[in-house]
Formats: C-alpha cells, sequence, structure tokens
C-alpha cells in the first residue's frame, strides 16, 4: 500500500513502513527526534534517497496489521510536527535563554538591587531620629 | 552475513564505530568508509542470535541512530 499527500509519502508491506521525508520541511534534528521516540517499538533505519530527502523506514518489532502500520505513521507524522515546533522554539528563544544564564552567571544585579535600597534608605529624611528610626505614627503627615 | 549501509549525511563515523564496539563480541563486523556511506558487514553472529540475524542487524542499526541522535544533541 502506497499513500501519497503533499510532501509526505508512505509505503507499507509486511511489519514495515517506509516514510519519505523532504528535509526542507522537516529538518534532520527533528527526523532524529521523533525517530529516537520509537526505537522501543521499532527497529528504525534512515535513508537519502535524493539531496535533500530522507527515508525513515521502520519494521515493528511484533506482529502488526496494515492498521496498525498506518496508525505507526500518523503516530510519527505528529511526533514530527511536535520535534519542528520544539526546534523553533527552541531557536526563537535562544538569545532570551543566554541572556539569562548569562545574567545568572555573570550578572551582579542582585548586589546592584541590594545597594540601590540601601542607597535609598540612606537618602531619607530621618536625621531627626538619632537611632534613624522612623515611626510612622510621628510622621503626620 | 549481512551488509548495512549508513550515509555519511545522515550517520556520523563515530556513531557507527560507538555501535561496532558495542556490539564487536557478539558478531564480526567489518567497517568500510566510503565517500557517501559507511559500509558494515556482519557475520559470525553470536549463536545465541545467529537464527535472529535480522532483528541483530536491525537492533544494531538502531544503536547507531541512538548514537547519531546523541551526536547531533551534542551529547555523545
Amino acid at each position: 500500500m502506497t499513500a501519497e499527500n503533499a510532501r509526505f509519502t508512505f509505503s507499507i508491506d509486511d511489519r514495515s513502513l517506509a516514510l519519505l521525508l523532504d528535509e526542507a520541511l522537516y529538518p534532520l534534528d527533528a527526523i532524529y527526534g521523533a525517530a529516537y521516540l520509537f526505537v522501543d517499538r521499532c527497529y528504525i533505519f534512515l535513508d537519502r534517497p535524493a539531496d535533500k530527502q530522507v527515508q525513515v523506514r521502520f519494521r515493528t518489532k511484533s506482529d502488526s496489521t496494515e492498521q496498525d502500520l498506518e496508525a505507526l505513521a500518523g503516530e510519527f507524522a505528529n511526533e514530527l510536527l511536535n520535534q519542528v515546533l520544539r526546534l523553533r522554539i527552541s531557536e526563537s528563544t535562544k538569545s532570551i535563554r543566554e541572556y539569562t544564564l548569562a545574567r545568572a552567571f555573570f550578572g551582579d544585579s542582585s548586589q546592584a538591587s541590594i545597594d540601590a535600597l540601601l542607597a535609598e534608605l540612606d537618602a531619607e529624611e530621618l536625621a531627626d531620629d538619632p537611632l534613624e528610626i522612623n515611626v510612622p505614627w510621628e510622621s503626620g503627615t | 552475513m549481512i551488509a548495512l549501509r549508513f550515509h555519511r549525511s545522515l550517520y556520523p563515523a563515530p556513531a557507527v564505530h560507538a555501535a561496532v564496539a558495542a556490539y564487536g563480541e557478539l558478531a564480526r563486523i567489518e567497517v568500510e568508509e566510503r565517500d557517501e556511506d559507511i559500509a558494515v558487514t556482519l557475520s559470525d553472529i553470536d549463536p545465541d542470535f545467529a537464527d535472529q540475524a535480522d532483528e541483530f542487524a536491525d537492533s544494531f542499526a538502531n544503536h547507531v541512530l541512538f548514537e547519531a541522535t546523541r551526536s547531533e544533541r551534542g551529547e555523545a
């Protein structure tokens, strides 16, 4: 059996399934990530039949019906999308993560905040009180 | 004897060699690095697995995939 839908093609025969993927749509990183999640249920082999195309061949570890293999193809397709999305989010938030890490490791923002608070306290007019303890109910205003 | 071919653009050579190291005691494994791919030949498979030679070869390929994924993620 062979099914083709736009750029997602798969074929099924005895206990095995082969999908042809366009690397322009599904980066290799996403293909690795998705394939790896199926190694407990299937034997997986990658091949490159043409430039920018990756063939993913699955052979199930236990007996499977054609319906099982079709379901597997759909599940893999969903997982591919999931992996692509994870990659895109990871790329789009990379600078934020790097900035946060850099601040956590190398910044002195916490010390700067403490210094700013101490400076603010020092700037308050508490000279009348020798202990410089503010008594709010006596401030009158 | 079973021959496998790992395309270099999909399976880095260190991933194949790591799998060879892991399976080396269970079979005779020959590796030939070619321009486009790495050819692996499995023979003299351990008697415990000899009647499941296809599964043995597929498991080997899964191990190469595992190593390639680790390598791609910078974990290797």
